[in-house]
Protein backbone atom coordinates (compact mmCIF):
# COMPACT_ATOMS: atom_id res chain seq x y z
CA UNK A 1 0.00 0.00 0.00
CA UNK A 2 1.37 3.40 -0.92
CA UNK A 3 1.96 5.79 1.96
CA UNK A 4 1.69 9.56 2.06
CA UNK A 5 2.72 11.74 4.97
CA UNK A 6 0.62 14.89 5.36
CA UNK A 7 2.01 15.95 8.72
CA UNK A 8 4.20 18.66 7.22
CA UNK A 9 1.68 19.82 4.63
CA UNK A 10 1.29 23.58 4.37
CA UNK A 11 -1.07 26.08 2.78
CA UNK A 12 0.81 26.69 -0.46
CA UNK A 13 -0.52 25.91 -3.91
CA UNK A 14 1.26 22.57 -4.13
CA UNK A 15 1.93 21.55 -0.53
CA UNK A 16 -1.60 21.72 0.88
CA UNK A 17 -3.34 18.45 1.89
CA UNK A 18 -5.92 18.60 -0.92
CA UNK A 19 -3.36 18.98 -3.68
CA UNK A 20 -1.03 16.36 -2.22
CA UNK A 21 -3.79 13.83 -1.65
CA UNK A 22 -5.62 14.34 -4.93
CA UNK A 23 -2.50 13.44 -6.89
CA UNK A 24 -2.31 10.10 -5.02
CA UNK A 25 -6.04 9.45 -5.01
CA UNK A 26 -6.34 9.93 -8.76
CA UNK A 27 -4.38 6.67 -9.13
CA UNK A 28 -7.38 4.79 -7.73
CA UNK A 29 -5.29 2.60 -5.42
CA UNK A 30 -5.38 1.96 -1.66
CA UNK A 31 -3.44 4.49 0.35
CA UNK A 32 -2.03 4.81 3.86
CA UNK A 33 -2.09 8.40 5.13
CA UNK A 34 -0.18 9.81 8.07
CA UNK A 35 -1.72 13.02 9.34
CA UNK A 36 -2.08 15.42 12.22
CA UNK A 37 -5.21 15.37 14.32
CA UNK A 38 -6.28 18.82 13.09
CA UNK A 39 -6.21 17.52 9.51
CA UNK A 40 -8.57 14.61 10.11
CA UNK A 41 -11.91 16.23 9.24
CA UNK A 42 -10.46 17.76 6.05
CA UNK A 43 -8.94 14.45 5.00
CA UNK A 44 -12.23 12.65 5.62
CA UNK A 45 -14.03 15.19 3.47
CA UNK A 46 -11.48 14.81 0.67
CA UNK A 47 -11.82 11.03 0.75
CA UNK A 48 -15.59 11.28 0.71
CA UNK A 49 -15.46 13.70 -2.23
CA UNK A 50 -13.36 11.40 -4.39
CA UNK A 51 -15.22 8.22 -3.40
CA UNK A 52 -12.71 6.59 -1.07
CA UNK A 53 -13.71 4.64 2.03
CA UNK A 54 -11.80 4.53 5.27
CA UNK A 55 -10.64 0.98 6.01
CA UNK A 56 -8.78 1.72 9.21
CA UNK A 57 -8.18 4.73 11.46
CA UNK A 58 -5.55 4.47 14.19
CA UNK A 59 -4.23 6.99 16.62
CA UNK A 60 -0.50 6.86 17.19
CA UNK A 61 1.27 8.84 19.89
CA UNK A 62 1.20 12.21 18.15
CA UNK A 63 -0.38 11.51 14.78
CA UNK A 64 -3.13 9.51 13.07
CA UNK A 65 -2.91 6.77 10.46
CA UNK A 66 -5.76 6.34 8.00
CA UNK A 67 -5.91 3.50 5.52
CA UNK A 68 -8.22 4.09 2.63
CA UNK A 69 -9.25 2.59 -0.69
CA UNK A 70 -11.68 3.36 -3.50
CA UNK A 71 -15.21 2.54 -2.32
CA UNK A 72 -15.74 -0.22 -4.88
CA UNK A 73 -12.60 -2.04 -3.64
CA UNK A 74 -13.91 -2.31 -0.15
CA UNK A 75 -14.10 -5.88 1.13
CA UNK B 1 -21.76 31.96 -27.73
CA UNK B 2 -22.68 28.36 -28.54
CA UNK B 3 -21.09 28.86 -31.94
CA UNK B 4 -17.81 29.85 -30.30
CA UNK B 5 -17.90 26.89 -27.93
CA UNK B 6 -18.16 24.57 -30.92
CA UNK B 7 -14.70 25.71 -32.00
CA UNK B 8 -13.22 24.24 -28.80
CA UNK B 9 -13.44 20.45 -28.68
CA UNK B 10 -12.71 20.19 -24.97
CA UNK B 11 -15.62 22.42 -23.95
CA UNK B 12 -18.13 19.77 -25.02
CA UNK B 13 -17.45 18.03 -21.76
CA UNK B 14 -16.17 20.58 -19.25
CA UNK B 15 -17.24 23.87 -17.71
CA UNK B 16 -13.89 25.54 -18.02
CA UNK B 17 -13.33 28.55 -15.75
CA UNK B 18 -9.56 28.48 -15.31
CA UNK B 19 -8.65 30.74 -18.19
CA UNK B 20 -6.26 32.92 -16.21
CA UNK B 21 -4.12 29.78 -15.87
CA UNK B 22 -4.46 28.63 -19.47
CA UNK B 23 -7.11 28.82 -22.17
CA UNK B 24 -8.58 26.12 -24.36
CA UNK B 25 -7.44 25.84 -27.97
CA UNK B 26 -9.72 26.16 -30.97
CA UNK B 27 -9.66 23.45 -33.62
CA UNK B 28 -7.91 25.85 -36.02
CA UNK B 29 -4.90 26.12 -33.68
CA UNK B 30 -4.78 22.37 -33.07
CA UNK B 31 -5.01 21.69 -36.81
CA UNK B 32 -2.32 24.24 -37.68
CA UNK B 33 0.15 22.53 -35.34
CA UNK B 34 -0.79 19.10 -36.71
CA UNK B 35 -0.43 20.31 -40.27
CA UNK B 36 2.96 21.83 -39.56
CA UNK B 37 4.31 18.51 -38.30
CA UNK B 38 2.67 16.56 -41.12
CA UNK B 39 3.75 18.82 -43.97
CA UNK B 40 6.50 21.28 -43.07
CA UNK B 41 8.59 20.03 -40.19
CA UNK B 42 12.25 20.97 -40.64
CA UNK B 43 14.74 23.04 -38.70
CA UNK B 44 14.74 26.76 -39.41
CA UNK B 45 17.48 29.11 -40.61
CA UNK B 46 19.75 26.27 -41.67
CA UNK B 47 18.62 23.99 -44.47
CA UNK B 48 18.46 25.15 -48.08
CA UNK B 49 15.89 22.58 -49.15
CA UNK B 50 12.26 23.64 -49.67
CA UNK B 51 10.94 22.14 -46.45
CA UNK B 52 13.44 24.07 -44.35
CA UNK B 53 12.72 27.22 -46.32
CA UNK B 54 8.97 26.88 -45.73
CA UNK B 55 9.52 26.16 -42.06
CA UNK B 56 11.69 29.27 -41.75
CA UNK B 57 9.08 31.29 -43.59
CA UNK B 58 6.34 30.12 -41.24
CA UNK B 59 8.46 30.88 -38.19
CA UNK B 60 9.13 34.42 -39.41
CA UNK B 61 5.50 34.89 -40.40
CA UNK B 62 4.54 33.98 -36.85
CA UNK B 63 6.72 36.82 -35.50
CA UNK B 64 5.03 39.20 -37.95
CA UNK B 65 1.55 37.98 -36.96
CA UNK B 66 2.27 38.57 -33.27
CA UNK B 67 3.75 42.00 -34.04
CA UNK B 68 0.62 42.89 -36.04
CA UNK B 69 -1.63 41.71 -33.22
CA UNK B 70 0.27 43.92 -30.79
CA UNK B 71 0.23 46.82 -33.22
CA UNK B 72 4.01 47.18 -33.50
CA UNK B 73 5.69 47.90 -36.80
CA UNK B 74 8.99 46.11 -36.29
CA UNK B 75 8.62 42.37 -36.01
CA UNK B 76 12.33 42.13 -35.18
CA UNK B 77 11.36 43.56 -31.79
CA UNK B 78 9.29 40.45 -31.02
CA UNK B 79 11.37 37.78 -29.30
CA UNK B 80 9.77 34.36 -28.93
CA UNK B 81 10.16 32.81 -25.50
CA UNK B 82 8.50 29.91 -23.69
CA UNK B 83 6.02 32.00 -21.72
CA UNK B 84 5.51 35.34 -19.95
CA UNK B 85 7.68 34.16 -17.07
CA UNK B 86 10.62 33.60 -19.37
CA UNK B 87 9.87 36.89 -21.11
CA UNK B 88 10.03 38.80 -17.83
CA UNK B 89 13.20 37.02 -16.76
CA UNK B 90 14.74 37.82 -20.13
CA UNK B 91 13.65 41.45 -19.82
CA UNK B 92 15.31 41.67 -16.41
CA UNK B 93 18.47 40.18 -17.88
CA UNK B 94 18.56 42.52 -20.86
CA UNK B 95 17.96 45.56 -18.66
CA UNK B 96 20.84 44.72 -16.28
CA UNK B 97 22.93 47.14 -18.21
CA UNK B 98 20.64 50.01 -17.12
CA UNK B 99 20.55 49.15 -13.42
CA UNK B 100 23.42 50.48 -11.30
CA UNK B 101 24.29 50.53 -7.63
CA UNK B 102 22.07 53.16 -6.04
CA UNK B 103 19.36 53.03 -8.66
CA UNK B 104 15.93 51.58 -7.94
CA UNK B 105 13.38 49.26 -9.53
CA UNK B 106 9.67 49.79 -8.89
CA UNK B 107 7.10 46.98 -8.78
CA UNK B 108 3.83 46.51 -6.90
CA UNK B 109 2.77 44.04 -4.23
CA UNK B 110 0.05 42.80 -6.56
CA UNK B 111 2.52 41.31 -9.02
CA UNK B 112 2.60 37.68 -10.04
CA UNK B 113 5.75 36.03 -8.68
CA UNK B 114 7.07 36.10 -12.25
CA UNK B 115 7.03 39.89 -12.23
CA UNK B 116 8.40 40.17 -8.73
CA UNK B 117 11.25 37.69 -8.35
CA UNK B 118 13.29 38.53 -11.49
CA UNK B 119 13.39 42.18 -10.42
CA UNK B 120 14.14 41.27 -6.80
CA UNK B 121 17.14 39.25 -7.97
CA UNK B 122 18.30 41.93 -10.38
CA UNK B 123 18.15 44.56 -7.63
CA UNK B 124 20.06 42.26 -5.29
CA UNK B 125 22.72 41.48 -7.92
CA UNK B 126 23.25 45.12 -8.84
CA UNK B 127 22.99 46.45 -5.27
CA UNK B 128 19.99 48.48 -6.34
CA UNK B 129 16.84 49.11 -4.34
CA UNK B 130 13.63 47.18 -5.00
CA UNK B 131 10.64 49.40 -4.28
CA UNK B 132 7.51 47.33 -3.74
CA UNK B 133 4.48 49.60 -3.83
CA UNK B 134 1.77 48.59 -1.38
CA UNK B 135 -1.72 47.86 -2.70
CA UNK B 136 -5.04 49.42 -1.77
CA UNK B 137 -7.08 47.68 0.90
CA UNK B 138 -8.95 45.80 -1.83
CA UNK B 139 -5.68 44.50 -3.32
CA UNK B 140 -5.61 46.71 -6.40
CA UNK B 141 -2.69 48.81 -7.56
CA UNK B 142 -2.80 52.50 -6.57
CA UNK B 143 -1.30 54.10 -9.67
CA UNK B 144 -0.74 57.41 -7.84
CA UNK B 145 1.41 55.63 -5.27
CA UNK B 146 3.39 53.90 -8.01
CA UNK B 147 4.04 57.31 -9.55
CA UNK B 148 5.25 58.65 -6.19
CA UNK B 149 7.80 55.84 -5.93
CA UNK B 150 9.38 56.72 -9.28
CA UNK B 151 12.22 59.23 -9.23
CA UNK B 152 15.33 60.14 -11.20
CA UNK B 153 17.10 57.06 -9.82
CA UNK B 154 14.41 54.70 -11.07
CA UNK B 155 15.96 52.49 -13.71
CA UNK B 156 12.97 50.23 -14.34
CA UNK B 157 9.28 50.12 -13.46
CA UNK B 158 7.65 46.75 -14.04
CA UNK B 159 3.92 46.54 -13.55
CA UNK B 160 1.11 44.18 -14.45
CA UNK B 161 -1.32 45.12 -17.21
CA UNK B 162 -4.05 43.20 -15.38
CA UNK B 163 -4.06 41.19 -12.17
CA UNK B 164 -4.63 37.44 -12.13
CA UNK B 165 -6.17 37.78 -8.66
CA UNK B 166 -8.16 41.00 -8.51
CA UNK B 167 -8.73 41.25 -12.26
CA UNK B 168 -7.83 44.92 -11.87
CA UNK B 169 -6.78 46.69 -15.06
CA UNK B 170 -3.83 48.94 -14.33
CA UNK B 171 -4.06 52.48 -15.65
CA UNK B 172 -0.65 52.64 -17.31
CA UNK B 173 -0.94 56.26 -18.54
CA UNK B 174 0.13 58.15 -15.38
CA UNK B 175 2.96 55.66 -14.80
CA UNK B 176 4.17 56.10 -18.36
CA UNK B 177 4.08 59.89 -18.03
CA UNK B 178 6.22 59.74 -14.90
CA UNK B 179 8.64 57.28 -16.51
CA UNK B 180 9.04 59.62 -19.48
CA UNK B 181 9.80 62.46 -17.08
CA UNK B 182 12.45 60.48 -15.17
CA UNK B 183 13.83 58.52 -18.11
CA UNK B 184 12.85 55.20 -16.51
CA UNK B 185 12.18 52.06 -18.53
CA UNK B 186 8.61 50.81 -18.28
CA UNK B 187 7.98 47.05 -18.54
CA UNK B 188 4.48 45.55 -18.51
CA UNK B 189 3.57 42.03 -17.49
CA UNK B 190 0.98 41.44 -20.18
CA UNK B 191 0.12 37.85 -19.30
CA UNK B 192 -3.39 38.80 -18.16
CA UNK B 193 -3.96 41.84 -20.35
CA UNK B 194 -2.76 41.01 -23.89
CA UNK B 195 -5.20 38.08 -24.26
CA UNK B 196 -8.18 40.20 -23.20
CA UNK B 197 -7.75 43.85 -24.15
CA UNK B 198 -6.46 45.46 -27.33
CA UNK B 199 -2.89 46.41 -26.42
CA UNK B 200 -1.88 50.01 -26.85
CA UNK B 201 1.89 50.30 -26.91
CA UNK B 202 2.76 52.99 -24.35
CA UNK B 203 5.70 51.30 -22.63
CA UNK B 204 9.12 49.90 -23.44
CA UNK B 205 8.52 46.18 -23.14
CA UNK B 206 5.73 43.68 -22.62
CA UNK B 207 5.79 39.93 -22.01
CA UNK B 208 2.94 37.48 -22.50
CA UNK B 209 2.15 33.79 -23.03
CA UNK B 210 0.55 32.15 -26.06
CA UNK B 211 -1.24 29.53 -24.00
CA UNK B 212 -3.30 32.16 -22.19
CA UNK B 213 -4.61 33.43 -25.54
CA UNK B 214 -5.75 30.27 -27.33
CA UNK B 215 -2.24 29.26 -28.40
CA UNK B 216 -0.08 26.34 -27.42
CA UNK B 217 1.88 25.93 -24.21
CA UNK B 218 5.62 26.52 -24.33
CA UNK B 219 5.24 29.67 -26.43
CA UNK B 220 5.23 33.32 -25.53
CA UNK B 221 6.71 36.62 -26.57
CA UNK B 222 8.70 39.51 -25.24
CA UNK B 223 8.26 42.71 -27.18
CA UNK B 224 10.89 45.31 -26.36
CA UNK B 225 12.02 48.51 -28.03
CA UNK B 226 14.81 47.87 -30.51
CA UNK B 227 17.37 50.13 -28.84
CA UNK B 228 17.00 48.23 -25.57
CA UNK B 229 17.26 44.85 -27.29
CA UNK B 230 20.35 46.08 -29.10
CA UNK B 231 21.92 47.36 -25.87
CA UNK B 232 21.31 44.17 -23.90
CA UNK B 233 23.27 40.96 -23.73
CA UNK B 234 21.69 37.62 -24.65
CA UNK B 235 20.94 35.24 -21.82
CA UNK B 236 21.23 31.95 -23.73
CA UNK B 237 24.25 31.42 -25.96
CA UNK B 238 24.60 28.84 -28.70
CA UNK B 239 23.19 28.10 -32.11
CA UNK B 240 21.25 30.55 -34.25
CA UNK B 241 21.88 33.55 -32.02
CA UNK B 242 25.34 34.28 -33.44
CA UNK B 243 26.37 35.72 -36.78
CA UNK B 244 29.97 34.48 -36.57
CA UNK B 245 32.22 32.77 -34.04
CA UNK B 246 36.00 32.57 -34.44
CA UNK B 247 38.76 31.12 -32.39
CA UNK B 248 41.93 33.13 -32.90
CA UNK B 249 43.63 34.39 -29.73
CA UNK B 250 40.46 33.36 -28.00
CA UNK B 251 36.73 33.25 -28.76
CA UNK B 252 35.48 36.11 -30.88
CA UNK B 253 31.75 36.33 -31.40
CA UNK B 254 29.29 38.57 -33.15
CA UNK B 255 25.63 38.29 -32.18
CA UNK B 256 22.98 37.64 -34.81
CA UNK B 257 20.47 40.33 -35.73
CA UNK B 258 17.20 40.81 -33.84
CA UNK B 259 15.21 38.91 -32.77
CA UNK B 260 17.46 35.86 -33.31
CA UNK B 261 20.08 37.28 -30.95
CA UNK B 262 17.73 36.28 -28.13
CA UNK B 263 16.45 33.00 -29.58
CA UNK B 264 19.28 30.54 -29.10
CA UNK B 265 18.96 26.95 -30.27
CA UNK B 266 16.26 25.24 -32.28
CA UNK B 267 13.04 27.12 -31.59
CA UNK B 268 9.52 25.83 -31.02
CA UNK B 269 8.41 26.27 -34.64
CA UNK B 270 5.20 24.28 -34.30
CA UNK B 271 4.37 26.37 -31.24
CA UNK B 272 5.01 29.53 -33.23
CA UNK B 273 2.68 28.32 -35.98
CA UNK B 274 0.01 27.62 -33.36
CA UNK B 275 0.62 31.05 -31.82
CA UNK B 276 0.14 32.67 -35.24
CA UNK B 277 -3.16 30.85 -35.73
CA UNK B 278 -4.25 31.85 -32.22
CA UNK B 279 -3.70 35.57 -32.82
CA UNK B 280 -5.52 35.31 -36.14
CA UNK B 281 -8.51 33.80 -34.32
CA UNK B 282 -8.29 36.29 -31.48
CA UNK B 283 -8.02 39.27 -33.80
CA UNK B 284 -11.66 38.66 -34.78
CA UNK B 285 -12.82 38.87 -31.16
CA UNK B 286 -10.42 41.06 -29.21
CA UNK B 287 -12.51 44.20 -29.45
CA UNK B 288 -15.62 42.79 -27.77
CA UNK B 289 -14.38 40.14 -25.42
CA UNK B 290 -13.23 42.34 -22.56
CA UNK B 291 -16.69 43.78 -21.96
CA UNK B 292 -18.17 40.31 -22.25
CA UNK B 293 -15.79 38.87 -19.64
CA UNK B 294 -16.21 41.87 -17.39
CA UNK B 295 -19.99 41.56 -17.33
CA UNK B 296 -19.71 37.85 -16.45
CA UNK B 297 -17.25 38.68 -13.69
CA UNK B 298 -19.42 41.39 -12.18
CA UNK B 299 -22.46 39.11 -12.20
CA UNK B 300 -20.53 36.31 -10.50
CA UNK B 301 -19.04 38.73 -7.98
CA UNK B 302 -22.47 39.95 -6.94
CA UNK B 303 -23.89 36.44 -6.58
CA UNK B 304 -20.91 35.22 -4.55
CA UNK B 305 -21.07 38.21 -2.23
CA UNK B 306 -24.73 37.40 -1.61
CA UNK B 307 -23.58 33.94 -0.52
CA UNK B 308 -21.19 35.42 2.03
CA UNK B 309 -17.99 35.09 0.03
CA UNK B 310 -15.34 37.80 -0.04
CA UNK B 311 -14.40 38.74 -3.59
CA UNK B 312 -10.92 40.20 -3.92
CA UNK B 313 -10.68 43.48 -5.82
CA UNK B 314 -13.23 46.07 -6.83
CA UNK B 315 -15.52 46.89 -9.76
CA UNK B 316 -12.68 47.83 -12.12
CA UNK B 317 -11.89 44.36 -13.34
CA UNK B 318 -11.64 42.00 -16.26
CA UNK B 319 -12.87 38.43 -16.25
CA UNK B 320 -11.19 37.25 -13.06
CA UNK B 321 -13.02 36.56 -9.80
CA UNK B 322 -11.02 35.31 -6.81
CA UNK B 323 -13.17 34.57 -3.77
CA UNK B 324 -12.93 33.05 -0.32
CA UNK B 325 -14.86 32.43 2.85
CA UNK B 326 -13.44 31.83 6.30
CA UNK B 327 -15.22 28.50 6.79
CA UNK B 328 -14.32 26.98 3.43
CA UNK B 329 -11.06 25.37 2.37
CA UNK B 330 -10.44 26.76 -1.15
CA UNK B 331 -8.69 23.63 -2.36
CA UNK B 332 -11.47 21.38 -1.12
CA UNK B 333 -14.09 23.52 -2.85
CA UNK B 334 -12.09 23.39 -6.09
CA UNK B 335 -11.73 19.63 -5.74
CA UNK B 336 -15.48 19.22 -5.28
CA UNK B 337 -16.22 21.42 -8.27
CA UNK B 338 -13.73 19.43 -10.30
CA UNK B 339 -15.69 16.24 -9.59
CA UNK B 340 -18.61 17.97 -11.28
CA UNK B 341 -16.48 18.83 -14.28
CA UNK B 342 -16.26 22.48 -13.31
CA UNK B 343 -12.68 23.70 -13.54
CA UNK B 344 -11.56 26.50 -11.22
CA UNK B 345 -8.23 27.20 -9.55
CA UNK B 346 -7.44 27.34 -5.85
CA UNK B 347 -4.49 28.68 -3.91
CA UNK B 348 -2.50 31.88 -4.13
CA UNK B 349 -2.37 32.01 -7.93
CA UNK B 350 1.36 32.78 -7.79
CA UNK B 351 0.61 35.96 -5.86
CA UNK B 352 1.21 34.86 -2.29
CA UNK B 353 2.45 38.23 -0.97
CA UNK B 354 -0.78 39.83 -2.18
CA UNK B 355 -2.95 37.22 -0.45
CA UNK B 356 -0.97 37.58 2.77
CA UNK B 357 -1.26 41.36 2.60
CA UNK B 358 -5.04 40.95 2.38
CA UNK B 359 -5.11 38.46 5.26
CA UNK B 360 -6.13 35.58 2.99
CA UNK B 361 -3.77 33.00 4.42
CA UNK B 362 -5.31 29.83 2.99
CA UNK B 363 -5.66 31.13 -0.55
CA UNK B 364 -8.72 31.75 -2.66
CA UNK B 365 -10.79 30.05 -5.33
CA UNK B 366 -10.56 31.72 -8.72
CA UNK B 367 -12.98 31.58 -11.62
CA UNK B 368 -11.72 33.28 -14.77
CA UNK B 369 -13.50 33.76 -18.07
CA UNK B 370 -12.66 33.88 -21.72
CA UNK B 371 -14.47 34.47 -24.96
CA UNK B 372 -16.27 31.10 -25.00
CA UNK B 373 -17.77 31.37 -21.50
CA UNK B 374 -21.32 32.51 -20.98
CA UNK B 375 -23.96 32.90 -18.29
CA UNK B 376 -24.76 29.18 -18.35
CA UNK B 377 -21.23 28.53 -17.00
CA UNK B 378 -21.85 30.92 -14.11
CA UNK B 379 -25.17 29.26 -13.35
CA UNK B 380 -23.56 25.82 -13.23
CA UNK B 381 -20.80 27.10 -10.98
CA UNK B 382 -23.21 28.85 -8.62
CA UNK B 383 -25.62 25.90 -8.48
CA UNK B 384 -22.76 23.60 -7.55
CA UNK B 385 -21.43 25.96 -4.88
CA UNK B 386 -24.91 26.43 -3.40
CA UNK B 387 -25.29 22.69 -3.03
CA UNK B 388 -21.94 22.38 -1.31
CA UNK B 389 -21.83 25.24 1.17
Amino acid sequence: MMEVDLRRAGVGCVDNPVSILSSYLSKGKPLRILLREDQLSLVKEILDTVGYSILKEEKEEDYIVVETAPAENEE
Amino acid sequence: MEVLKEDFPLLREWVYLDNAATTQKPSSVINAIKEYYERWNANVHRGVYPLAERSTELYEEAHKAVADFLGVKQWREVVFVRNATEGLNLAAHILRTFVKKGSNIVVSLSEHHSNLLPWWRLAKDMKAELRVVDVREDGTIPEDKVVKHINDNTAVVSIQGASNVTGYITDISPIREKCEETGSILVVDGAQSVPHIRTKIMFDAIAFSAHKMLGPMGMGALWMREELLEAGEPFLLGGDMIREVHYRDGIEVEWNELPWKYEAGTPNVAGAVGFMEAVKYLEKHIDWLFEHERSLALKLKEELEDMGFHVIGNERRGGVVAFWREDIDPHLLALKLGRRKICVRSGFHCAQPLHERLGVYRGSVRASFYLYNDESDIEKLLDAIKEMV
